[in-house]
């Protein structure tokens, strides 16, 4: 299966990036491999207004993953990734390869909506 | 001359500061740009002439006709509207409502329907216009209705402006055009740090500026030491007085006294000097 994982940096050795929309890296990932497809700076998008949940829901859609996982989702992050039927997994701050093992043991918390409310 | 009355810090005096010079300045038109709390309209009563709600224009996707061909999320200064997966998706409250997406929709798929986030007043004070702009509660776009504001047809010499405190985009949208910017504040640490914020704003948009000292004789000489290092003018000081908070706290204005009337009067006449100067000196 092919996910996308905010981290705060590019290895599978970095600690998971609690915010969604405004996470460092997304790092795609390939689950059977567990090896990382892609990693992609956002740093672009940490410091905008507004508007970094929505960019960053688009920006994993066009990557076709079929879930994501992060620390927390705001309201338009969670509507945007529900609408383009992308699972969301919570999970805790820890290394990337344990969240990615995490999954696998089907221990991560998969929500329907947003975990926080929005920030503007 | 268009005068904006400003901050940084909130609580200052901007309000006092407006609707006294608004009226002592004759032909002149008093705008409330602090749209989040408009405020003006406690000290200046008059006579209701008329009040429209002000609307943004919201994007609409006719899936039917759209290719998603992702032109519309790739203009969207806001991500306000995304493209993914065959899908256009629309988020109204990150919407500024600029029409670049309908613009540049290459299959004219994007409607617009209006979305009303506010209103705009207008009253008559002693026959002076008074223009008030209104956000509605959890609103959080004001830049848009503060541009309707200083849009509108206004057929006075003279306009007060009166922005919104901080140094984001409400206060731009407020401040930008204006030919000269009045900073209001107090001599605490607190009106300092954010006076320099505002100095900084002030001096990237180019606008020749002057400050306020309002609750002066608080806290000693820190807004002269700065005004000196900086090389901009104090125009006026206001006393931290008993009377001044009474009158205020009153709803009423300060230029009902002739003393501070006389000081008002003075005041409005220097800026305008000062603005014709700045004019001649340009053309």
């Amino acid at each position: 299966m092919k996910i996308a994982i905010s981290s705060t940096g590019e290895t599978l050795s970095s600690d998971l990036d609690p915010r969604f929309g405004r996470a460092a890296y997304y790092l795609i990932i390939d689950t059977e491999t567990e090896k990382i497809i892609e990693s992609i700076n956002n740093l672009e998008n940490v410091n905008i207004t507004g508007g970094a949940g929505t960019s960053a829901a688009q920006l994993v859609a066009n990557k076709n993953v079929e879930a994501v996982i992060s620390g927390n989702y705001g309201p338009n992050a969670s509507r945007g990734l529900a609408s383009f039927e992308i699972k969301m997994f919570q999970s805790n701050v820890k290394k990337i390869t344990e969240v990615i093992a995490d999954l696998k043991a089907g221990t991560l918390i998969e929500v329907k909506s947003a975990t926080v409310p929005g920030s503007h | 001359m268009k005068i904006a009355i400003a901050s940084g810090k909130g609580g200052t005096g901007k309000t006092l500061i407006s609707t006294n010079l608004f009226k002592v300045t004759p032909n002149s038109t008093y705008i409330d740009c602090d749209v989040e709390e408009p405020n003006g309209h406690l000290f200046l009563k008059g006579t209701h002439v008329k009040e429209q709600s002000f609307h943004i224009m919201i994007p609409e996707v006719n899936q039917n006709i759209c290719n998603n061909c992702g032109k519309c999320a790739e203009v969207c200064q806001f991500n306000a509207i995304i493209s993914a997966k065959q899908k256009v998706l629309v988020f109204p409250e990150l919407c500024h409502g600029c029409g670049s997406c309908t613009f540049f929709c290459p299959t004219k798929a994007i409607t617009e329907t209006p979305k009303i986030i506010g209103k705009i007043q207008e009253t008559l004070i002693n026959n002076k216009p008074m223009i008030t702009g209104t956000l509605n509660i959890g609103e959080p776009m004001a830049p848009p209705i503060i541009k309707q504001l200083k849009a509108l047809p206004i057929s006075t010499e003279h306009i007060i402006i009166d922005s919104p405190p901080g140094t984001s985009c409400p206060v731009i949208a407020a401040i930008t055009g204006a030919d000269m910017v009045l900073l209001v504040t107090e001599p605490t640490p607190f009106g300092l740090h954010d006076l320099d914020l505002a100095v900084q704003v002030v001096q990237k948009l180019n606008i020749p500026m002057g400050i306020i000292v309002n609750k002066s004789g608080l806290g000693g000489n820190i807004i002269e030491n700065y005004s000196k290092k900086k090389n901009i003018e104090i125009l006026l000081e206001i006393p931290h007085s008993k009377t001044i908070a009474k009158l205020y706290s009153e709803g009423k204005l300060i230029t009902t006294l002739p003393r501070y009337k006389k000081i008002f009067e003075n005041l409005s006449e220097k800026i305008q000097k000062k603005v014709k100067g700045f004019q001649n000196h340009e053309s």
